[in-house]
């Protein structure tokens, strides 16, 4: 018996970009346009979205899946939850290979997916709705209504839960979706973004209730992605940094960290940020990479990260910059880097 | 349970419980609707009463086959095709609203997955038709006074039985072009081209034999021809399986579920593998 309760194996997987048409057809013109371009030989672009991906995560270990948009963080949970048939290599999930045995992997797992709160039933109520989900994950109805009382209890939806979806709030149905994951507990969690839309108290009391009581107490094995860096390094044991379908880093938050430990981090908050500044100071010798947060949309009021390996050398020239763009400087320091550092740095992207 | 851990159930009642469940939050959801569920109501009361007073308008003859009555042949006809119609586009209907609200993703990860899904979908469908073939026989009978004479109930529901299995084949390889061809808009090649073709040749409005011979020979191809004049002639006329019509239909109609329910399987299948590799139970991928 592995130890195990994930490993992958050179996963790949590829889409075809849809071929966008000169003149909106009916679908049945769509289908014969498309078919003759095809026969014509003009195939649609391929990307790349996994790109064979080896990861292994231990039974009840906290894994982080962290990347930018785009990254393949939710194409490769898709894999893993066979709704994606990957095109080169393989999985075991639970022991289960995803594409031999797809039956038992489906009955290992639970996924709480991006943006499918859509599939509530805007004609049954909240706690209908998990009612239903329950019935079908085969729970006995007894246990359901005792499950269904404690999950609502856990986002802060009991008062709700007579309420239709259609009358809430984004972040309420947030919130169901991720109630709805928890009614059962598999050996296996993919959580993709849950606290996505939530607010702080809300979110805090969902990654509590995950963090205490489904992995430390319940051992279960669970795999989240996320864009907040604070949350992956609050959480994970393990986080993985994914970017362009390929797993760049991956190791617990204090290692990762060490990977840029000879990186000087340069924080300064401003009033006015341009977010063109990101271009423009890259540009700056011996700058390596640079994220700009803008926190307020009206005043401009943010962050600046310039990561460099001479802080002493760069600072004179980034700050001359900030003056021709207009930029008002109101604090700057020195600080050790952060998870969010090292992830700009692999990716060079921006996280939240 | 087994090392501590639920694991999701695959067993038949939660097969048959996922139907059931699908079909009755399906149909809360109609319900909850309700200027839709009126509205559709007034549609098919309307759509009987225009092709009622079309046939007492026009002057018919040859239709002593059928009893005579046109008015009864068109409210037959039309009972008929509600029935199976919701049998062609229930499996397609089915996966298109799981796509677009995204609940397709979720029954796709479930061992019970998207066939009881579609199961439930589909009986809601006929729950529906059933609602309209209920309407329209009242209507027939108390208001247009249609009255069979010696109608053959036995065989009229073998041969929608076998219409219906014969039919669910055609809706299955027309479900499958939702993954197959991409088509997931509501509205596929299939249900375009059979739904003029049934309308036009197989006999739900007016006699095959009225056609052109070329229009008679396409409606040899389509199971609806062989229920709706067989079945007809069960209720109307109270033929029995000796009628040499009747037999010639029933084998005919035995012979496409032998054919259409595997090819219908081969196709769904094969279009769910499709949907796999290519992520198109999900919305977004």
């Amino acid at each position: 018996m592995t130890e195990y309760a994930v490993e992958t194996f050179k996963l790949t997987k590829r889409f075809k970009k849809a071929r966008k048409l000169p003149i909106n057809f009916h679908i049945t013109g769509q289908w014969i346009v498309g078919g003759l371009l095809k026969l014509a030989g003009r195939e649609a672009e391929e990307i790349t979205a996994v790109d064979h991906v080896d990861l292994k995560i231990r039974k009840g270990e906290f894994f982080g899946l962290i990347g930018p948009n785009g990254a393949g963080k939710t194409t490769l949970i898709k894999c893993l939850s066979t709704l994606l048939i990957p095109d080169e290599g393989t999985a075991l999930v639970n022991g289960y290979d995803i594409r031999e045995e797809p039956e038992g992997v489906k009955l290992s797992i639970n996924l709480v997916g991006s943006g499918t709160w859509m599939a509530f039933d805007w004609g049954l109520t909240v706690k209908e709705n998990l009612e239903f989900f329950a019935g079908i994950y085969g729970l006995d109805p007894s246990l359901a209504s005792r499950r269904i009382k404690e999950a609502l209890s856990i986002v802060g939806l009991e008062e709700k839960a007579n309420e239709y979806p259609g009358k809430l709030s984004s972040g309420m149905r947030q919130k169901m979706l991720v109630a709805k994951g928890f009614l059962l507990r598999t050996p296996i969690f993919f959580l993709d973004e849950p606290t996505v839309g939530l607010d702080p108290g809300s979110a805090r009391e969902i990654r509590s209730y995950i963090k205490n009581i489904l992995s430390k107490e319940l051992k279960e094995t669970i795999l989240l992605t996320t864009h907040y860096m604070f949350e992956a390094e609050e959480l994970c044991d393990r986080i993985a940094i994914m970017n362009h379908g390929r797993i760049i880093a991956c190791d617990t938050p204090a290692n990762l960290r060490r990977l840029i430990k000879r990186v000087d981090v340069i924080e300064i908050e401003a009033v006015n940020l341009d977010p063109y500044f990101e271009d423009h100071a890259r540009k700056v010798e011996l700058v390596d990479s640079v994220a700009v947060q803008i926190l307020d949309d009206v005043t401009g009021r943010g962050f600046i990260r310039v990561h460099t390996p001479d802080h002493e050398e760069v600072l004179p020239d980034i700050l001359e910059l900030t003056r021709r763009m207009g930029i008002k400087v109101e604090y700057v320091d020195i600080v050790q880097p952060t998870l969010e550092d090292v992830f700009i740095s692999l990716t060079g992207g921006k996280a939240q | 349970m087994k090392d501590g851990f639920e694991y999701k159930r695959a067993d038949l009642n939660t097969r048959l419980w996922i139907i059931w469940i699908t079909f009755t939050s399906t149909l809360r959801q109609w319900l909850y609707f309700f200027v839709e569920f009126l509205l559709h109501i007034t549609g098919m009361i309307v759509n009987i009463l225009i092709f009622y007073y079309i046939a007492i308008f026009v002057n018919v003859g040859q239709l002593e086959a059928y009893g005579g009555d046109f008015a009864s042949f068109i409210v037959l006809g039309i009972i008929f095709n509600s029935f199976l119609s919701a049998t062609m586009n229930s499996y397609y209907n089915a996966l298109c609203r799981g796509f677009w609200n995204t609940s397709l993703e979720f029954f796709a990860t479930s061992p019970v997955g998207v066939i009881s899904y579609t199961m439930g979908i589909t009986l809601y469908e006929y729950f529906k038709a059933a609602i309209s073939i209920t309407l329209y026989l009242l209507l027939g009978v108390f208001v247009f006074n249609i009255s069979p004479s010696a109608p053959n109930y036995a065989l009229t529901l073998l041969l929608l039985v076998l219409g219906v299995i014969s039919v669910s084949g055609l809706g299955l390889i027309s479900a499958s072009t939702f993954t197959l061809l991409n088509c997931r808009r509501w509205g596929n090649p299939v249900q375009w081209l059979t739904g003029f073709i049934i309308a036009l040749t197989s006999g739900v409005y007016f006699p095959v034999e009225w056609l052109p011979e070329w229009a008679r020979g396409i409606s040899l191809l389509l199971p609806q021809t062989y229920v709706y004049r067989s079945a007809r002639l069960a209720l109307l006329k109270g033929a029995t399986l000796n009628n040499p019509i009747v037999r010639g239909d029933f084998y005919a109609l035995t012979l496409f579920c032998i054919i259409l329910i595997p090819l219908g399987l081969l196709f769904f299948k094969a279009g769910i593998r499709k949907a796999e590799r290519e992520g198109s139970f999900s919305r977004w991928v």
